[in-house]
């Protein structure tokens, strides 16, 4: 960019405004004499310096605007080993994406000369720059603002107090014709790791992103502007010191036609992550709004949408959730040429065609990582998006705590019914968003339903409930969410009479315990938010299921396995608590209910969650799948197996898992398939699991085929009979009576049952509020008597 | 123009008080009152407050003033820690200055709490692995939460460099609760 012109700024009247500028000006070069001439060493502890630069380079990560790979390294290798001579080294390597060097003086203005970036920038999209901070006098202020041409991004930034009622935009410009006038946008990345004020060092770098509204050659006076003080245009009017003015090449940026088809050639949603050569994300995540997330790389696009982006060569990963092989291609946008990108995706399993319906029961469309501004959280159009691009038949949002008030309003009690629309239409155009939403043939796949969990709310201690199928959403007398009961079964026993199915979410949060035994007895200390209250609601036929994957399996299933052997029937639900437990994607966590017809409109989604109800399920990541899991011929989920005495049964199933052919790094999540994956080998361990313990098991090779599989099981009395490949899948039970009687496999189990209830009461009843306390505390006595019954019932120790 | 940036002032006004509309139970209250007594109690309270905000204290103590106490306890915490409705944690450097650290000499750190996951379990903040812990050690908190939507908690923290040394914290409640986006962790430059 050599032919691009710099022009320090010459103002030929000596006007009062360029004397004080003048002063300024002088002020900082006695402070700055290295502003005058180019790099010169500055006194810097070199600890410091690197510390920080770490948090710079690993926040232009997460901006998607890496440095080269080879210069991360060696800021890597300087790092390492603190020291004046890397120092330097370090700041030789920069200079080439530094676009301003600013100097503070001690009064906190600034001197800003150019630095030797190039000076491109994107229309309708971002690039991120760095500012060289000289700071001799270690002031903590933040930068503010960079030119009087550039809107803040302002309200066009996460924001989160996860208040019930956060605070409402005043609009994020004052008004089309201002903006029309400030063809620049730009955002001082302040977000973690990196910290929004200088860190007080003397010398440091900051990040910048700048937005162009337009294409082609534009000029701006550049001034970075530290600390908080009068509006921009007053800043800039009243004081205009030395700064500098730039010219910038503004590439255009074009449409992208998409054709994303599905395995069976009909269009559909994905969700694709577009990166160009050195690993920048398009659209840039720091700026977007919905339906697109900031906080993921993908964005889900339709069959026959378009994505904007600038001239040059793209790389992009399209996927649909772990039931797809991802699908990788290389393309390049030219000017010269209408681009397009052709996708085809491909299923190792469809679940659905089997008869098995993917869901994920609990995501949110506003609170943890969505932004609060400018909107309170999403809508319910781009949950619609983001359900469909992960290949789910259902998509619960649950509203909640933050942006409560705002939220409940897409609660109807019914089926959501998309229009294929962008929503918010003056910030889209503020944005200068082009996406033009489009339906496809295999939309009618996926729905979406609006509920609600019991999170933020009064008796939030004592677990957070999701109320599935509401048909009314609001307890009777509480107008405010501080009105509502202060511990669970009040609301429990509400929702379910009128037809919902309610249960525990996260439910291991709060439950961990030091013993990686499953089963094991340890008491846990029911200090978070996970299924804390639901042994005793259990004891009064009030509570249908608990809801993990999320957590260790042992800690998930250890008192599920527990109320089990208790002959209590609850159903696990694999969840993803989206996007707070986990804001990769939805559907982390997974339920797979068992349907003869997909699950569509009010009357489908009624039969998905009755199927959660009965327990004709499995669940887990969506990597291990178990089709028709039954005993002899008894179906799982459909009534009892009885055998009128003990004797052998077999557990059958058609069972398919996919691991890659080669282990890739071990992730994340604890609920993963390639956590499960034998040393060395594609193979996994599926475990028949009776009363708890395993009591058989096969090695699977997890190569996408569905293959049929059977074991025999000795029953030796009334029992539950899973299948389980952990930490991956896991089914619900069948049920298996022995000459009429119930489930009482283990006394003690029931002992645990009620040294928990013990536990429980010890830790909330503190928090029950006064005028409820009573009901609570008889209903937990009631919960112990039942416990006890239980375990005077059980024939095994 | 003017307007609106009044406006905006006013209304980040109104979101600074919010928390504080948040006490709504004598749970809350009780556990707020107890803990900034214990706090006047202990020693370290003479480094944290100058004499008139601890007689004032004390005034607001006996009146059992509990958004009195809050806000002059509040203004000098350094660190303010945030656990959501779902158990997500997140922590932020407040505008408190930094104490001068004396070298080799455990000072004390006010963190305040807002615990809207109302979780009862464990709570740290502990250096993350790769700052030089001969540079600077932080002492133990107090092992569990209370669940009270607001509480105080010191934290000591020694220094032994004279250099300036960047260090980072990270605040965990519990296994599972660290926030996404990292926000669960904080940077902030030391020296004695």
């Amino acid at each position: 960019m050599a032919d691009l012109g710099m022009r320090v700024q010459t103002e030929s009247t000596l006007s009062r405004r360029s004397l004080i500028a003048a002063g300024l000006s002088s002020g900082a070069l006695l402070v700055c004499p290295s502003a005058l001439r180019g790099l010169a060493e500055v006194a810097v502890e070199p600890q410091p310096y690197f510390a920080s630069l770490q948090r710079v380079v690993q926040s232009l990560q997460s901006l998607g605007a890496p440095l080269a790979p080879a210069d991360v390294d060696e800021i890597a290798r300087l790092s390492a080993a603190p020291s004046q001579e890397n120092l330097k080294k370090a700041e030789l390597l920069l200079v080439r994406y530094t676009l301003m060097r600013v100097c503070l003086s001690p009064d906190g203005t600034a001197l800003t000369r150019p630095g030797e970036s190039a000076r491109e920038l994107v229309e309708q999209g971002w690039r991120s720059f760095l500012i060289r901070v000289e700071n001799p006098d270690g002031l903590t202020l933040p930068l503010t603002s960079i030119s009087d041409a550039a809107t803040d991004e302002g309200d066009l930034i996460r924001q989160f107090t996860g208040s019930r009622e956060p605070g409402l935009s005043l609009g994020n410009f004052s008004g089309p014709a201002d903006y029309a006038h400030r063809w620049m946008g730009f955002k001082f990345f302040a977000g973690p790791p990196s910290m929004g004020e200088l860190a007080g060092i003397p010398l440091e770098y900051r990040i910048v992103e700048i937005f162009s509204r337009d294409r082609g050659r534009k000029s701006a006076f550049l001034q970075a502007y530290p600390g908080y003080g009068p509006p921009v245009f007053l800043r800039y009017a009243l004081i205009k010191p030395a700064g500098f003015w730039a010219d910038f090449e503004c590439l255009p940026s074009q449409d992208v036609a998409l054709h994303i088809a599905d395995g069976d050639g009909a269009g559909c949603f994905a969700g694709l992550v577009i990166n160009d050569e050195i690993g920048r994300l398009y659209p840039a995540p720091a700026h977007r709004i919905e339906p697109d997330f900031q906080f993921q790389p993908q964005v889900y696009r339709a069959d026959g949408e378009t994505l904007r982006l600038p001239q040059g060569r793209f790389t992009a990963v399209a996927s649909r959730g772990p039931e797809y092989v991802p699908t990788s291609l290389a393309f390049d946008v030219h000017p010269s040429t209408d681009p397009h990108l052709r996708i085809k995706l491909q299923r190792w399993i469809n679940a659905p065609q089997l008869g098995w319906h993917p869901g994920d029961p609990h995501i949110h469309a506003a609170g943890c990582q969505h932004y609060e501004n400018p909107t309170q959280g999403v809508t319910p159009e781009a949950m619609i998006r983001h359900v469909r691009g992960e290949a789910l038949a259902v998509g619960d949002v649950l509203t909640w705590g933050p942006g409560y008030y705002y939220q409940k309003q897409f609660f109807s009690g019914h089926v959501y019914e998309p229009h294929n629309s962008l929503e918010h239409a003056e910030y889209q155009e503020a944005n200068n968003v082009t996406l033009k939403p489009r339906g496809t043939p295999h939309d009618v796949e996926s729905l979406v339903r609006y509920d609600v969990e019991v999170s933020g709310f009064p008796s939030s201690i004592c677990g957070h409930l999701m109320l599935l199928r509401l048909k009314d959403q609001n307890f009777p007398g509480a107008p405010r969410i501080e009105n509502w009961p202060s511990w669970n079964l009040p609301i429990l026993r509400w929702a379910r009479a009128q037809g919902a199915v309610a249960g525990y979410a996260h439910c291991g949060s709060g439950l961990f315990v030091e013993s990686e035994d499953l089963p094991n007895y340890e008491i846990p200390r029911f200090d978070s938010i996970g299924a804390n209250e639901f042994i005793v609601d259990l004891a009064h036929d009030a509570v249908d299921f608990v809801a993990g994957a999320e957590y260790s399996p042992t800690t998930e299933l250890n008192f599920w396995y527990h109320t089990l052997n208790c002959g209590f029937r609850a159903s696990m639900l694999g969840e993803t608590d989206f996007p707070c437990i986990s804001g990769e994607r939805l559907g982390v966590g997974r339920t797979y209910v068992g349907l003869v017809h997909p699950p569509k409109g009010d009357a489908g989604y009624g039969a998905w969650i009755e199927g959660i109800r009965n327990g004709r399920a499995y669940f887990g990541d969506g990597r291990s799948h178990f089709i028709d899991y039954r005993i002899d011929a008894q179906n799982v989920g459909i009534g009892n197996l009885d055998l009128s005495q003990p004797g052998t049964v077999r557990a059958s199933v058609s069972i398919a898992a996919r691991l890659e052919e080669t282990p890739p790094p071990p992730p994340r999540a604890a609920w993963h398939l390639e956590h499960a994956r034998i040393p060395g080998t594609r193979t996994v361990m599926v475990e028949v699991v009776v009363n708890g313990r395993p009591a058989g098991h096969r090695s699977v090779t997890a190569d996408g085929e569905l293959r049929d599989l059977s074991i025999e099981v000795p029953i030796r009395r009334s029992s539950w009979v899973a299948l389980r490949i952990l930490p991956s899948g896991h089914t619900n039970p069948i049920f298996v009576r022995v000459g009429g009687k119930p489930v009482r496999a283990s006394k003690r189990s029931a002992q645990w049952c009620l040294d928990s209830i013990d536990a429980l009461w010890r830790e909330k009843s503190v928090q029950i509020s006064a005028s409820e306390l009573k009901d609570a505390e008889a209903a937990y006595e009631h919960a112990r008597v039942v416990y006890r019954k239980i375990a005077t019932e059980c024939e095994v120790a | 123009m003017d307007l609106r940036r009044s406006i905006g002032t006013l209304v980040a006004l109104l979101m600074i008080l919010q928390p504080l509309s948040s006490f709504a139970n004598a749970f809350d209250d009780s556990v707020l009152l107890r803990e900034v007594g214990n706090l006047l109690t202990d020693n370290s309270s003479k480094h944290l407050f100058i004499p008139e905000d601890l007689s004032t204290l004390r005034n607001l103590l006996k009146a059992g003033n509990v958004r009195g106490v809050d806000q002059i306890v509040g203004q000098k915490a350094l660190i303010e820690v945030t656990i959501n409705p779902e158990a997500r944690v997140s922590v932020r450097r407040t505008a408190a200055p930094l104490p001068l650290f004396a070298c080799g000499t455990a000072e004390p750190l006010l963190v305040r709490l807002v615990n809207d996951g109302h979780v009862t379990s464990s709570f740290n903040i502990r250096l993350r692995q790769d700052t030089d812990a001969n540079m600077v050690m932080l002492g133990r908190l107090t092992p569990h939460l209370t669940g009270a939507t607001v509480e105080y908690r010191l934290l000591t923290m020694t220094v032994t460099t004279i250099r300036p040394v960047d260090l980072t914290l990270i605040a965990d409640a519990g296994l599972g609760t660290d926030d996404l986006s990292l926000r669960s962790q904080l940077s902030m430059i030391v020296k004695c």
